[in-house]
């Protein structure tokens, strides 16, 4: 499947085939930007400097830009927001965009941070990580069940 | 309560030394490997790359586990009750997103040191390859600072293309300044006793070309997901590339292994594809007249099949099509129509019928090796030596066409170098 991306953003530029292939790595590029994300957050929570947190910024910001893009025709469709689509309500979108913005805002000192703050953002992006996981059980599955194919297969 | 009366960090460090020592052991496996494909070095050099990469922030993700370890344990850092499931819940959920990412790239690499296809598969696939690259030279599209790709060919229960150096950049997160990007070929199983089946995988050294080098879909297609219409325009579009281009460069075994072996009627692969009977039809428009002038009924077979079990597409066919696949023939400066030669492929049935070796042209070989097993058939000493065991008989005929494709190569090679050397 092509994806739009540039090497900028975290979307890939190239073909991988079979499809499901890249819905799976999806799931692991997803699941490599909250992890990162919410480390620095609790970072921060804690009043600690460490050099992921301007990477882990950088990465969000290319995040919400791009799902920010307009979707007209004639404009580029990132893959990584057609796969939220998927696993989001109707309104899920902005939302996200939403927690996106505020979680840049707490990493960046731009808003003052409190306990209250951090779980809710936990909780919801590890709830994004989670549904994607479940949505695309079935690619992890087939990517992952290959091996166990040829592992049989060579015995 | 601190973090570290949990022991959650020791765990989990103890964890990230395990994954270390797995890496190290793959890293060793490499140093004994001799690959099949071309330019062994530049292979062995990439992996290690990728290896030391996921090395590299294995050992930042230990330094981080002490930062954070650091952090919480002066009492004043330690955060409130409520918080510290929290902090728990984070860490794990990042061991577990690179524990995974390193099996998986583990998987990946273990693969390819493993479960490369036959040198004759590489024979086939490096002549055709250093034809397009040859033929990309001439009409002067190749600038001279490109950085040729490199695959590995691997067997797999998939057909498909990963290009794994932009799978560790962007996807694992693994920093690496690569030199080359190495990309897998996935190979059916079934291709590695069945040369027939290796028609199918020139598809996949075209998506590599494209990607890497022709990039002609992309002047007219936006890349987008597949379920929009603009991602399907592209998708199909490339997809009607990669066989179009096949066909120009191995001729009607490509559209005939399409009917014989991969046409569904009803079932779709996936979004990112055009139905079968549609690119099977796209193939026909474009090449009949080579049918029509090799015989052996090749073009009827196609079109009974055709009007027997062509549908509509649900959607139609990218406007743009033509002047990509026109692209692609100035680009590449091919024309099958043209280029075939009849004679040659008459050669090539006469030995090859007779189970003399053939070892001139590999597009020929390709072919006489289709109209003799599904068309024409043996010749009747052949036939009356193997007494009706025909399952015998096929066998030691692919094994002859293997012999055969790799003293093509060794030939091709060969004319390289004079060709080099004028």
């Amino acid at each position: 499947m092509e994806v739009n991306i540039t090497m900028k953003s975290n979307v890939l530029r190239t073909t991988f085939e079979p499809d499901y292939l890249e819905r799976f790595h999806l799931v692991l590029l997803a699941e490599r930007i909250v992890a990162d994300a919410l480390t620095a957050l609790l970072l921060i929570n804690a009043g600690k400097e460490h050099p992921m947190i301007n990477k882990t910024l950088r990465e969000l910001r290319e995040l919400r830009e791009e799902l920010t893009r307009s979707t007209e025709v004639g404009t580029p469709v990132s893959y990584v927001k057609y796969a939220l689509r998927r696993i989001l309500p109707e309104d899920g979108l902005p939302e996200m965009i939403r927690n996106l913005d505020q979680l840049i805002r707490l990493l960046d000192g731009s808003e003052k941070l409190d306990d209250k703050n951090v779980k809710y953002l936990v909780d919801y992006f590890m709830d994004i990580t989670r549904k994607l996981g479940e949505k695309f059980k079935e690619e992890r599955d087939l990517v992952l069940g290959i091996s166990k194919y040829i592992g049989s297969y060579q015995k | 309560m601190s973090l570290g009366s949990v022991n959650i960090l020791g765990v989990i460090k103890n964890r990230l030394i395990e994954t270390i020592q797995h890496i190290e052991h793959t890293k060793n496996a490499i140093k004994s490997v001799r690959f099949r494909a071309d330019r062994q070095e530049a292979i062995i050099n990439t992996l290690n790359n990728i290896l030391d990469a996921a090395l590299n922030e294995l050992l930042n993700e230990i330094k981080l586990l002490e930062v954070i370890e650091n952090y919480f344990q002066s009492p004043s850092d330690i955060p409130e009750e409520k918080l510290v499931n929290v902090v728990k819940q984070v860490i794990e959920f990042r061991s577990k997103s690179i524990t995974e990412r390193i099996d998986y790239l583990l998987y990946i690499v273990n693969r390819i040191i493993k479960e490369e296809c036959s040198s004759e598969i590489y024979s086939f696939v490096n002549y055709y390859w250093w034809y397009l690259i040859k033929q990309l030279n001439t009409s002067q599209t190749l600038s001279n600072n490109i950085r040729m790709p490199l695959f590995v060919i691997v067997k797999s229960a998939i057909t498909g293309t990963v290009p794994l150096t932009e799978l560790v950049e962007q996807i694992l997160g693994f920093k690496c300044n690569f030199s080359y990007d190495l990309w897998i070929i996935e190979c059916p199983l079934r291709a590695e006793r069945y040369p027939l089946e290796w028609p199918i995988i020139l598809h996949e050294v075209i998506h590599i070309l494209h990607e890497t080098m022709l990039n002609i879909v992309s002047r007219y297609y936006i890349r987008a997901p597949a379920d929009t219409p603009e991602g399907r325009r592209y998708s199909h579009s490339l997809e009607y590339l990669c066989d179009f281009l096949a066909t120009q460069l191995i001729g009607p075994i490509y559209p005939l292994r399409i009917k014989d072996f991969y046409f569904m009627g009803e079932y779709k692969i996936s979004l990112t594809h055009p139905p079968w009977t549609e690119r099977l039809k796209v193939l026909n428009e474009y090449f009949s007249e080579l049918f029509q002038k090799i015989g052996y009924d090749v073009k009827s077979q196609i079109e009974v099949f055709l009007n027997e079990h062509y549908k509509p597409p649900e959607f139609t066919r990218p406007d743009r099509l033509e002047d990509i696949l026109n692209e692609a023939v100035k680009m590449l400066n091919i024309n099958i129509n043209v280029s075939f030669d009849v004679k040659e492929l008459e050669y090539a049935i006469q030995r090859l019928s007779k189970f003399n070796p053939y070892t001139k042209d590999m597009t020929a070989l390709f072919n006489a090796a289709y109209i003799i097993t599904h068309i024409k058939g043996f010749d009747d000493e052949i036939k009356r030596y193997f007494e009706g065991n025909e399952q015998k008989l096929l066998s030691e005929f692919f094994y002859l066409i293997s012999d055969c494709v790799r003293l093509c190569y060794v030939r091709h090679l060969f004319e390289r170098f004079l060709s080099q050397d004028q």
